[in-house]
């Protein structure tokens, strides 16, 4: 797995605009010493703290546009169905589950991209990621609908792995 | 007028987020074995909590910020416990429902203990 790291400055950057941000969020009746406060810490904190906060630096604003205007709305509807998937299920006197872990190929590369995957997987209809191995993520799925790696591949990864290759390219 | 909206919407979300935190426990209840209850309890207690702290947030003025924070937090991490829940579990051995198929997980793991006792 490639570790592709930013330069340092891009890092620091990030962290401090990160802080800056959770620091405005979390003292919310907004006041200009408040924000005066939370620039000098968001720039000390960074100091001590870049190396373990990002790999990729200020690209990750780019990614974080992704994330609310491409795949939030995706998730958000697949998150909708998975409940009432689950509601189904559990309401229905028969309880209708076939369940079986399957296989499925993935071809991101960075470990992020990866987590955010699984991530993704759980939280969507009927599946629940088991576990990983090299390029291969091992998925509990409640109702099987198709066995071989190729099948459950484009049945589950499908959507979110083209929103994740762009938004980790 | 706003208010009254928003205060209704509060209102909705609080109420389905209280059914959905049900849903998850009565799945907890009657599916067969550990996974399939994970699956359950994850993504039913997901959308409960996530919406019925936006619905507080949105009925009390000024917390809202916090709600949604919260809600992103809640979002981020409980997949990842439950995976590891679940990861945890099929290496300690615990048996999936007898009608599960295919396992493709189960033919991996006979591999990892044949090559661990050729060691």
């Amino acid at each position: 797995m490639e570790r592709v790291e930013s330069s340092k400055a891009s890092r620091y950057l990030y962290a401090v605009l990160i802080y800056f941000f959770l620091w405005i969020v979390l003292t919310y009746p907004f006041s200009i010493q408040e924000w005066e406060a939370g620039a000098v810490i968001a720039f000390l904190g960074a100091f001590f703290s870049y190396r373990q906060l990002s790999v990729s630096g200020v690209k990750n604003v780019k990614r974080m546009g992704i994330l609310i205007f491409w795949y939030l709305p995706v998730f958000t509807w697949e998150m909708i169905k998975a409940n009432i998937h689950v509601a189904s299920i559990v309401l229905n006197p028969r309880m209708p589950i076939k369940p079986g872990i399957v296989k499925i190929k993935t071809n991101l590369k960075s470990p992020v991209a990866r987590v955010w995957l699984a991530n993704s997987i759980t939280l969507t209809p009927g599946t629940l990621s088991l576990d990983v191995e090299d390029n291969y993520l091992y998925i509990h799925w409640i109702t099987v609908k198709a066995k071989d790696v190729e099948g459950a591949t484009r049945e589950i990864a499908g959507k979110f792995e083209r929103i994740l290759e762009a938004m980790f390219k | 007028m706003l208010d009254a909206v928003l205060g209704w919407l509060g209102v909705v979300l609080v109420s389905v987020g209280v059914f959905f935190l049900f849903l998850g426990a009565l799945g907890i209840f009657r599916l067969p074995d550990l996974f399939n209850r994970l699956q359950a309890g994850t993504k039913a207690t997901t959308l409960g909590v996530v919406s019925t702290s936006i619905g507080v947030g949105l009925l009390a003025k000024g917390w809202l910020p916090f709600a949604a924070a919260l809600a992103i937090f809640l979002l981020m991490t409980n997949p990842i416990s439950s995976h590891a829940v679940a990861r945890a579990s099929y290496r300690a051995g615990v048996k999936p429902y007898p009608g599960t198929d295919p396992d493709e997980c189960a033919k991996r793991h006979l591999t990892i203990y044949e090559e661990s006792e050729e060691k």
